[in-house]
């Protein structure tokens, strides 16, 4: 491989770190990460399942990205996500019961997170596999680093608690808004807001 | 009329190989998932009714007697309800005098965080030793209720309250209505 095609490529890996983050930045699927953010351990298990489902879709896409004409490229990317969702949906029922019995609720949520959907229309049906790959994993790392921090936030404030363990005091009484759906809103606010002043301090 | 054909037929193609490969993986992994329910299910029975060492099955899936050695201990009941977001399965068990001896949550898609709470034994436990007068929200009833909903939802609680209190009563009724 040569210099710049490993460049580019380490380039489709980080930019959905900060710079084109899944919920700061591209803003999709917010709904998924208001639903599954109340508590650390969930938005964990979310951001897992996500990215799983985000890289193997990224690749189905970009390896039929050719055979499907454009008209009708948005049924066939649906088919391709929910078939992938299920599929994994049923191999963690039947041979991760521990791991289904706590992500259960989430796996079926994927289909509806759009950000599978966006990556797939804007990004894996025009590259390559390999990009498409590495778009994948950048995606769902930054996805599930930053539900699992407003979760660690939504949790800590409004309960007391961070992935299970009482981190506040016991005389704390927990500031219910944050666990409540208004919370989410409020805290991806704060950290959009941090968020621009990172950018615009560090990459302008 | 060339495009339209190749559309379709790509379209059909996709589809196709999309419920293959379902089909494919749901005869691999359906009966995996079966035992596996039926083993919690079964454990379920266990936890809700402890006195019992042998279940007796007496409406298919739904009701089971509680026996031990040979004598009838309790009754158990799978319950299915209505909840925030979707069906919660319930299985609890009473003895025989109608007092109540465990709530299992056996599966729900409650929001996680809030609803989901009904599966914490935080939740579960305050059913144990509960007549059937009692099983009810505080909020619903402060003079009998003697259930605390979960902050945030209520609704989820007031579903598995009201499943098992109308589970409780259609067996009272049907008790009575026995004995004349």
């Amino acid at each position: 491989m040569t210099e710049t095609g490993f460049r580019s490529l380490l380039k489709e890996l980080t930019k959905g770190f900060v710079k084109e983050n899944p919920i700061l930045v591209i803003m999709l699927g917010l709904c998924a990460t208001l639903a599954c953010s109340t508590s650390a351990t969930d938005a964990l298990g979310m951001g897992l399942a996500f990215s799983f489902v985000m890289v193997g879709s990224n690749i189905v896409v970009a390896t039929i990205r050719k055979l499907v004409p454009g008209q009708v490229r948005i049924p066939v990317f649906i088919t391709v996500i929910s078939t992938f969702v299920t599929i994994v949906d049923y191999t963690l029922k039947a041979y991760f019961p521990a791991l289904s019995q706590s992500l259960g609720v989430f796996v079926p949520l994927i289909v509806v997170n759009c950000i599978v959907m966006g990556r797939a229309e804007a990004f894996s049906s025009k590259n390559t596999v390999m990009a498409s790959l590495m778009d994948g994993i950048g995606m769902g790392i930054g996805f599930t680093f930053i539900i699992t921090v407003i979760g660690a936030i939504r949790e800590a404030i409004g309960n007391g608690t961070l992935f299970g363990h009482q981190v506040m005091p016991s005389q704390y009484q927990p500031f219910l808004i944050l666990i409540l759906p208004p919370g989410a809103f409020l805290v991806i606010g704060f950290l959009m807001a941090l968020h621009r002043k990172v950018m615009i301090t560090f990459y302008k | 009329m060339r495009d339209f054909i190749k559309m379709i037929s790509i379209l059909f193609v996709v589809c196709g190989l999309a419920a293959g490969s379902l089909a494919v993986v749901n005869a691999v992994t359906k009966e995996r998932i079966a035992t596996y329910e039926e083993r919690r299910r079964d454990a379920a029975l266990r936890e809700v009714c402890l006195d019992a060492d042998e279940f007796k099955n007496v409406t298919p899936d739904r009701v089971w007697e509680g026996l031990r050695k040979g004598q009838r201990v309790g009754y158990i009941f799978l319950r299915e309800v209505q909840g925030y977001s979707g069906p919660i399965t319930l299985v609890f068990g009473t003895n025989s005098d109608g007092t109540i001896t465990g709530l299992v949550v056996l599966s729900h898609t409650e929001t996680p965080g809030l609803g989901a709470k009904i599966a914490t034994a935080q939740f579960r436990d305050q059913f144990k030793n509960k007549r059937l007068e009692q099983v009810m929200l505080k909020k619903d009833d402060p003079a009998k209720g003697q259930i605390d909903a979960i902050t945030g939802a209520t609704i989820s609680s007031r579903a598995v309250t009201g499943a098992m209190r109308s589970t409780l009563e259609s067996l009272g009724k049907e008790e009575a209505g026995g004995g004349k």
